[in-house]
């Protein structure tokens, strides 16, 4: 009776301190990331490390993505593009002057916050469909000068770079990598998303207005999370080359940023672990399609109906809408 | 007469060959309520965005405690003591009601004890936004909002406040429960612009009275030259 009135109470404490953190989501994000880290165990060939790897870099561009699109609601459809500059800032570094890659993966960081930064400052004035479009002419433009520099960047045959940790490494070491990227770049994002920055930029999203007339210098801020958004893409990018050893002009299409916005959006836009969940199932998932010979951006779509017309707050979302009601209001 | 926000001859409008208002001036007396009157789509509101920077005027000044505010970027004005309580709602519907309340109060860069401490405070108030503060604020009805709103208001405490057509759309005892509140923020030391169609409640609550009709101010005074016969009074101030 005495054990049962005690879990109880200790029950009560964990959720008020769940819900007075607002921890619910990292502690899904964490959970997932430890599915995550002992999902090699089960799955044992070296193909299916691989597809993790690359599932591990589109999480962390939707992450990335998340914050402009599903917290500061600027519906940016540059993510690729701003992959593709991280892939080429440390790649063309590394290629021609034998920058150590750690350090290109550095500069990916710094060149992608920077045009992030510049984009975003163009951007300003701009809101829905006038934004789309002016981040897609961005994104043809850095893909179509990448493609044409064929001199520096080798265009359509890509640029070949050395691995993070040099042949004969397994696709493991990578996975691990990018998974210690992931859970830093998580617990960041909590923190970020928890403090007055936070709130700035989901006000910003809800009513830019309304935002400017409560104190928030909406100018300031949105530049900010473009910065942040495309630094988290960059990031994704820089540590992508050293992965698959070849940088290509092919990430910066628009269907690999229309894959990045989707994952986010089925996982659950504007929240932390939503994009997580999202590239974690969905490319595995559409890798698993192929292996029957069928389409898998046709799979991948048909999901996207799917869940924008009955779940639009995504999968991990509307299970986090379910927890939320069940944990804290019973 | 003492001035707390003066507007010199403001000329405004949303776009550059269309004038909305003509010309207008006014003065805020400290601790009063200043209220106006006019028609829909007289500039009302228009100068309450032209004042709080929303819109950029073409002529004239505004100052505020003697200081030029013309060209305040309107973020900045929660620094200055300056509140703006429209009648469209500013809440952010998906944050919930406790982040609401944050934001502006961090704006304001108040230390942590502080702002747990008025944060408390506006809980014991409004003791149904305390029950409810983990939910969304889309989530509350129409007069839970505007108590919101409200909240807002007694958090940030502001030297100066705009409140435009503050019952619009609520229950009449939600619009009671605001004007109530509406005096309760003269007490707390506000300054007051009341915008309202309610011309006798405007006429009541105010000291001091403009009528606003197309753009321009056509009658000004305190409260006791428009009292009797209002609507013979509000006919002819309106040009009908």
């Amino acid at each position: 009776m005495n054990t049962s009135i005690g879990l109880r109470s200790y029950w009560k404490k964990c959720r008020q301190v769940i819900e007075e953190k607002r921890a619910l989501d990292l502690i899904f994000s964490l959970m997932s990331l430890l599915v995550i880290a002992i999902l090699p165990i089960f799955l044992t060939s070296a193909y299916w490390h691989g597809v993790l790897v690359v599932a591990m870099f589109y999480a962390l561009a939707a992450i990335g993505w998340n914050l402009l699109g599903g917290y500061t609601g600027q519906f940016s459809i540059a993510p690729g593009a701003f992959c593709l500059i991280g892939m080429y800032s440390s790649a063309l570094l590394v290629h021609y002057w034998d920058w150590n890659p750690y350090l290109g993966i550095f500069m990916s960081v710094v060149s992608t916050a920077t045009i992030g930064l510049l984009l975003g400052w163009i951007c300003l004035r701009l809101r829905g469909p006038y934004l789309a479009l002016t981040t897609i002419a961005f994104a043809e433009i850095i893909r179509g000068v990448i493609r044409f520099s064929y001199d520096i960047t080798r265009g359509d045959l890509g640029l070949s770079v050395p691995k993070l940790y040099g042949s004969g490494v397994g696709h493991l070491d990578y996975y691990y990598t990018f998974l210690l990227v992931v859970i830093i770049v998580q617990i960041f994002l909590y923190f970020l998303i928890k403090s007055k920055i936070g709130l700035y930029l989901q006000s910003i999203r809800d009513d830019e207005v309304a935002a400017s007339g409560r104190g928030v210098n909406v100018v300031w801020w949105k530049t900010f999370a473009f910065a942040l958004s495309s630094l988290i893409c960059g990031l994704a990018g820089g540590l992508y080359v050293h992965f698959i050893g070849l940088a290509s002009p092919e990430m910066g299409l628009l269907m690999n940023s229309g894959l990045i916005i989707g994952m986010a959006v089925i996982g659950g836009m504007g929240t932390l672990a939503g994009p997580l969940v999202g590239g974690l199932i969905l490319h595995p998932l559409s890798e698993y399609v192929r292996e029957f010979g069928v389409q898998h951006m046709v799979v991948f779509s048909f999901l996207i109906i799917v869940v924008v017309r009955f779940w639009r707050a995504g999968l991990y979302g509307s299970l986090k809408n379910i927890l939320e009601r069940l944990i804290f209001h019973g | 007469m003492e001035s707390l926000l003066e507007v010199e001859n403001i000329t405004l409008g949303y776009s550059e060959d269309i004038d909305i208002l003509h010309n207008v001036s006014i003065n805020i007396a400290p601790s009063t309520i200043t209220g106006m009157i006019g028609l829909n789509g007289s500039g009302k509101t228009t100068l309450i965005k032209g004042i709080y920077g929303f819109l950029k005027p073409k002529q004239g000044r505004i100052l505020f405690e003697g200081e030029d505010i013309t060209d305040i970027k309107p973020y900045s004005l929660i620094y200055k003591g300056i509140w703006y309580l429209p009648q469209d709602s500013s809440l952010f519907p998906y944050l919930s009601i406790e982040d609401n309340l944050y934001i502006p109060i961090k704006s304001l860069q108040l230390s942590r004890n502080e702002m747990k401490k008025r944060i408390k405070e506006i809980f014991e108030q409004f003791p149904d936004l305390g029950e409810k503060r983990k939910k969304k604020a889309g989530n509350l009805s129409g007069g839970q909002q505007k108590m919101l709103e409200c909240a807002m208001v007694l958090l940030v405490r502001p030297k100066l406040l705009f409140v435009d057509e503050p019952v619009v759309g609520l229950a009449p005892k939600v619009a009671t429960e605001m004007y109530e509140r509406i005096v309760e923020f003269l007490h707390w030391g506000m300054t007051i612009f009341l915008i309202d169609h309610n011309v006798r409640k405007v006429i009541e609550l105010s000291s001091y009275v403009y009528v606003m009709s197309l753009g321009r101010i056509t009658s000004e005074g305190p409260k006791d030259h428009f009292e009797g016969e209002l609507k013979q009074q509000v006919r002819h101030w309106l040009g009908l």
